[in-house]
């Protein structure tokens, strides 16, 4: 039985199936004589939960980062507070109930408190409190959630849904792969399976009640297949394909130094689109030339407040020391809308897509804008800044913020602060009127980068976070490269470049398209680069120009991707 | 008994982490330790009281040690908070 999900993680695994059950606790009221046989109960259960938690830290401290291993941390002092233990102990002594019983008493109240709390990060502590309840009730009770830790045997874990702490926890050694019921590409549980590089598909719909634990099963990341019970036939099909995926890797690494070029010599850049400082590792050991995308956003969300200029300050210094001189492209706030900061209450909207957002919000609120500006400049000096405004929809908007920018500069030129002179400032084009009026912006700004998330849903109307429009998601659509073929051009008529930090940049299909079309920088996720390279390094710009030619007069996405699919056929037979 | 007051000035106020740090430090002590925020106290070895006080950035909070080992208590938390960048 084949089953469609969303390719969440390269590679192809074969095993069994180990199914992640969720725990289910009945807790119920009993009058108990020997209160203090309970207390001991809940002594021993706390014992063996921090026990547990120290492995899972350890574990994630080695295989993802400190900052995941602390909230293990706090889970351990979740289980020593001392309130909450007495607390406990005074309800079992007091009415004589089951330690079962006054603990989910206890952490109830806790619970209800922590949501009573006017401060969403507070509330969302609640989570950490259940996770920690759960883990003492499994102990008590002796009923063991089903956890990927005990895996012992090679197999493919199936869930409804990982939580990044699941995933934080999976072993590379035993677990070969994983799929879920739910979750989407820039789910957390997917990030962190292309960080970890094992083979997922998230969003598989009914995997979980279909597969039985001990079924065989093939996953196939790169294409968001599942293969329940796989025939003879198939398994064979699939043991050839994983072979091959596992040389084309090898064969991948040898590209990790090389220029990104085509046989006929024309260069492009291969850059990594990132969200923190830590990503930067990964860009490096990938063989990035640069980044292409450093989303400010991490540093806005989760919080109670913003952030100060020397916090943003510090975080931009360290991605643009970390690159040596590599270009670092700094997206300036993109928030608003659908992405929500507690520190900015900004009223909810209709149309948040369409709405106050990004910088439209910059504009409006200069003093924040400029706190980020100042700490761009700043940082400016440390390596090869390039800044980027998203959501520009009107020359005016760019000159504006352009503006902005250089206000700030002079405020800290006066200052006596050093920034750098060789800063190239260019625009986001994800709203069609930018790409139609390419040729205008040329002669402004210094580079163009294509968000084609943004740009596809803007051109074709279609909501993409509306599962019943996602039909219209057509990243080869002739309308679509025909807007990108339109700036590509506009910016290399005035001698600028375009780049893409779009999901659509990484992508093999639209790659032969992409260069044929002649777009000079391609941003994406790390793990794709040296895939991408080894492409480019078996494709002819001039070949790929002529096929980009006909795509352009094609009239439908699926001719296109056809198109390319026969074409990729052969380059694959060389 | 000692008492020292800090302005909180992680963006993010006292948040899990540094509490969790603290609350594992504080639990090393003899010293009763507690912390205020606005008139409300809570015990700097519970992770949960301290952080149903839900403590902003930019606001007071005060330390009292009260104890044998007052002295290196304090000195411990107030290394805590610097390096953590939590407060000052």
């Amino acid at each position: 039985m084949k089953i469609n999900g969303i390719a969440a993680s390269d590679g192809i695994a074969i095993a069994k199936v180990y199914k992640l059950n969720p725990a289910v606790f009945t807790v119920e009221k009993i009058q108990v004589s020997d209160s203090d046989k309970e207390i001991k109960k809940l002594e021993d259960a706390i014992a063996v939960s921090v026990k547990e938690l120290e492995v899972i830290r350890d574990k994630t401290l080695e295989t993802i980062d400190q900052e995941h291993a602390d909230i293990f941390n706090a889970h351990i002092q979740i289980l020593k507070d001392p309130e909450l233990f007495e607390a406990v102990k005074g309800k079992v002594h007091s009415e004589k109930v089951n330690i079962d019983f006054a603990l989910k008493e206890v952490t109830d109240q806790f619970i209800d408190i922590f949501l009573a709390m006017d401060n969403d990060y507070m509330r969302e502590r609640v989570s950490d409190i259940e996770d920690v309840t759960k883990r003492l009730l499994g102990n008590l009770q002796e009923v063991k959630a089903d956890h990927a830790l005990l895996l012992h045997e090679e197999a493919i874990i199936v869930a409804n849904d990982l939580t990044p702490s699941d995933t934080a926890q999976l072993d590379k050694k035993y677990v070969k792969g994983f799929v879920t019921n739910v979750g989407g590409c820039t789910s957390h549980s997917a990030i962190i399976a292309r960080t970890m590089e094992i083979p997922a598909v998230v969003g598989a719909q009914s995997i979980f009640d279909a597969a039985d634990a001990g079924d065989l099963m093939i996953i196939d990341g790169t294409l968001g297949e599942v293969i329940l019970k796989p025939t003879k036939e198939e398994l064979e099909t699939y043991r050839k394909k994983a072979l091959e995926y596992a040389h084309k890797k090898t064969t991948w690494q040898k590209y990790k130094d090389k220029p990104s070029k085509s046989v006929d010599g024309h260069l492009v850049e291969l850059a990594a689109n990132i969200a923190s400082s830590d990503d930067v590792a990964s860009v490096l050991t990938n063989g990035g030339e640069g980044i292409g995308l450093f989303r400010t956003e991490f540093l806005y969300m989760g919080k109670e407040t913003l952030p100060t200029e020397d916090e943003q300050f510090e975080a931009y210094k360290k991605v643009l020391e970390a690159m040596k001189g590599k270009p670092v492209v700094i997206r300036t706030l993109d928030i608003g809308g659908d992405k929500e900061v507690t520190s900015l209450d900004l009223p909810k909207e209709m149309n948040p897509f369409l709405g106050y957002r990004a910088i439209r919000l910059c504009l409006d609120q200069v003093g924040l804008f400029k706190t980020q500006l100042r700490a761009l400049l700043r940082a400016s000096v440390f390596g090869n800044l390039k800044i980027m405004f998203p959501m520009i929809a009107t020359v005016n908007e760019f000159l504006n913020a352009k503006n902005i920018l250089l206000e700030a500069k002079d405020e800290l030129l006066k200052e006596g602060t050093a920034v750098s002179n060789a800063i190239e400032i260019g625009i986001m084009v994800e709203i069609p009127s930018a790409a139609i009026l390419a040729d205008q912006f040329a002669k402004e700004v210094d580079f163009f980068s294509i968000g084609t998330n943004d740009l596809i849903q803007y051109t074709f109307a279609a909501d993409r976070m509306n599962e019943r429009v996602a039909y219209l998601y057509q990243p080869y659509n002739p309308s679509l490269l025909r807007l990108i073929k339109m700036v590509i051009d506009a910016a290399h008529k005035e001698g600028k470049w375009t780049g893409m930090c779009g999901e659509m940049a990484g992508n093999l299909t639209a790659i032969p398209i992409l260069l044929g079309l002649g777009l000079d920088e391609f941003s994406m996720s790390a793990t794709s680069i040296l895939p991408a390279r080894h492409l480019i390094s078996q494709l002819s710009k001039k070949e790929m120009s002529d096929l980009a030619n006909k795509a352009l007069n094609m009239r439908s996405n699926e001719e296109v991707m056809a198109l390319v699919h026969l074409h990729m056929k052969e380059v694959n037979r060389c | 008994m000692l008492k020292q007051s800090f302005l909180v000035t992680d963006p993010a106020g006292l948040h899990a982490r540094p509490v969790s740090i603290m609350a594992e430090a504080a639990g090393k002590f003899k010293s009763t330790i507690e912390l205020e925020f606005g008139n409300k106290k809570a015990n700097l070895k519970s992770i949960l009281s301290v952080m149903t006080l839900g403590v902003t950035s930019n606001s007071t909070i005060v330390l009292y040690v009260d104890g044998e080992d007052e002295e290196e208590a304090l000195a411990r938390l107030i290394e805590i908070l610097k390096t953590n960048k939590v407060a000052e």
